[in-house]
């Protein structure tokens, strides 16, 4: 048999279409599958499932939530002159856990990048202007990573967030050039927080 | 520098190969076509992380294999390095020193130095820009860690802004649009000064350690080599206050991108910087490239391999490892001369030979290991016929 059958095969197929893989790890995924309890693969189909259905992005913010405002938004104890402005959701997760940022949040869903096909219109800048003309916001910390596209976003954001008057800071590079906020432990972070400098 | 020993796997026309080298001179003999060139590319490779052969690492691959392995035990300021390169078609190339995983984006290793002689040197010589900008960047990579992380970088922000300037002309009539480009035109200047500076510098280096060496072997002429970058900069660089430099050089580099905007959004194409420098070999003024003799040309390309040897000497403090393939077709009985002089300390070189004689042009103190069709043997004496 040269073949798997088709519903080994369309497993197989589906998961290699999951971020980072190939065809090798998708087959031992779905051996892994056939192998464990009915019921352990019925959690896994309707965690899928449910957090598809029950997670929305943030209409303010942009992260990830299950309400609309998220419950940073929506807190009072939020520096609300302070945004922190971050490539991924999963960027406002690391400098939420330093515990040293206690403004808002502006995700902005990438980094301008040609090569992917990435303008500033394919990511939340206009929504991030729109905040910033409501006149509240003081200082943006801009926490793009410190990679070559990162940067080109913190810089073009710059440009159009100083003529309104706003403060405009960049995270510190303690953390590695080329690197990924998710690679730099939270004393890191902290500490690159602590030392942003304005641009 | 030192190579203690060389492991292969299914590399070119090897299956399975382990071999110790000698601190000295390393010999391999064989007839033409057994893999004696595949050795030199195998450790060059180790030295750089890129065969200077082929850009194509799949044809490094053993015909029928999927995956090539080659690992190298090197000894640098008596300090033990294990390189080890590997392609496989499914994962690509890897790259390990003493066992940690390098940045794939790194274009060279730069751990190791090794200056190499061959048949195909002449192109950098009567090839095109590239060539020499290749030369130059391998050369400077691997006496400069910086150097090699500014490249890296320098190409990144070049494809992105060549990207942009084929996909992003459309958004140029707008405020936004000038900003979108001049993202990248702010990375891209201080990134490209700083190569400019310092291919400017070595190449200043490496012209008069070559003319030098040049001197001894040829009877008359003058060789010179002189950096040539894409755009006019003042070129006593070396010699003035760095921050200024840097600053003139800047904004020469901005003021020359302006300028050229329009054709460079017509063409979707950066038509200045770095990747478009050139370098001039001339002897008493007169560009060799167009102008040499055949000889002309291989004499200086050989004061340029002793002068790289030279600068990388001078500049780490070590020997770097000489790599000679073929010399004996490549230079005639008195260039070689001037060869095995110059290299008469204790430096460590393999040469490659079709004929055992060569061996009677040095003292005997040689390992020798004779090559057939993909098999190394080490050879006792090899001064016995
Ligand atoms: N990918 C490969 N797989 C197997 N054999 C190869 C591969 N690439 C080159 N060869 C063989 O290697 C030999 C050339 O080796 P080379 O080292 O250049 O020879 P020489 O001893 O003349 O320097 C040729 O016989 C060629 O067929
Ligand atoms: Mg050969
Ligand atoms: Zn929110």
């Amino acid at each position: 048999m040269s073949r798997y059958v088709q519903p080994m095969a369309d497993l197989i197929e589906q998961l290699m279409r999951l971020p980072s893989i190939g065809p090798k790890t998708a087959q031992r995924l779905a051996f892994h599958i056939l192998k464990i309890p009915k019921e352990n693969v019925e959690r896994l189909a309707d965690a899928l499932i449910d957090a598809k259905n029950k997670i929305i992005s943030c209409s303010v913010c942009g992260n990830i939530t299950e309400q609309d405002p998220c419950s940073i938004c929506t807190d009072d104890r939020r520096d609300k002159t302070l945004i922190a402005v971050v490539e991924e959701s999963k960027d406002v997760i690391l400098l939420e856990r330093t515990g040293e940022f206690h403004g808002l949040y502006h995700v902005l869903g990438g980094a301008i990048s040609p090569m992917d096909g990435i303008g500033p219109d394919d990511i939340s800048i206009s929504g991030l202007l729109k905040r910033l003309s409501h006149g509240t916001v003081k200082e943006v910390i801009i926490a793009t990573d410190p990679n070559i596209e990162g940067e080109a976003t913190s810089m073009y954001l710059a440009r159009l967030i100083k003529p309104l008057d706003i403060k405009v800071t960049r995270i510190a590079h303690g953390l590695p050039v080329g690197g990924d906020l998710e690679y730099a432990d939270e004393v890191t972070i902290a500490r690159a927080i602590e030392g942003r400098r304005e641009l | 520098m030192l190579l203690e020993k060389l492991r292969l796997r299914n590399f070119r026309n090897y299956t399975s190969l382990d071999i110790e080298l000698f601190p000295g001179k390393n010999v391999l003999v064989g007839d033409n076509g057994q893999g004696k060139t595949n050795v030199i590319e195998a450790i060059h490779l180790c030295g750089t992380g890129k065969s200077y052969r082929t850009p194509r690492e799949n044809e490094l691959i053993k015909w029928g294999e999927s995956a090539f392995y080659t690992g190298s035990r090197f000894l640098r300021n008596n300090d033990s390095l294990l390189v080890e390169v590997a392609y496989s078609q499914e994962k690509g190339k890897r790259i390990r020193l003493d066992g940690v995983h390098q940045d794939s984006a790194m274009e060279y290793i730069g751990a190791v130095n090794i200056v190499i002689f061959g048949p195909d040197d002449l192109r950098i010589i009567k090839g095109g820009p590239g060539e020499r900008r290749r030369f130059l960047d391998l050369e400077i990579s691997s006496i400069y860690e910086g150097y090699r992380r500014d490249l890296a970088g320098y190409r990144r922000i070049l494809s992105q802004r060549n990207r942009f300037l084929k996909d992003g002309r459309h958004l140029m009539n707008s405020i936004q649009g000038k900003t979108a480009l001049d993202v990248w035109d702010k990375q891209l200047i201080p990134v490209g000064v700083r190569i400019m500076i310092k291919r400017a510098k070595i190449v200043e280096k490496l012209s008069s350690l070559a003319h030098a060496a040049y001197k001894e072997i040829a009877s008359t002429g003058f060789l010179k080599l002189d950096y040539l970058p894409s755009f006019d900069v003042p070129l006593d660089a070396t010699h003035r206050d760095k921050a200024a430099v840097i600053d003139e050089y800047s904004r020469i580099f901005q003021r020359e991108l302006n300028r050229l905007k329009k054709a460079e959004l017509l063409q979707g194409i950066t038509l200045i910087g770095p990747h478009r420098d050139n370098m001039v070999f001339s002897i008493d003024d007169v560009d060799i490239r167009t102008f040499g003799s055949q000889g002309q040309q291989r004499t200086a390309m050989l004061a340029l391999r002793l002068g790289e040897l030279d600068l990388i000497r001078n500049e780490t403090g070590e020997d770097p490892i000489l790599l000679l393939d073929d010399v004996s077709s490549e230079l005639d009985p008195s260039k070689r001369a001037h060869l095995w002089k110059y290299i008469d300390g204790d430096i460590q070189t393999v040469i490659t030979a079709t004929d055992q004689k060569i061996l009677n042009e040095f003292p005997k103190s040689a390992k020798v290991f004779k090559v057939q069709s993909g098999s190394i043997k080490e050879v006792n004496d090899g001064s016995s016929g």
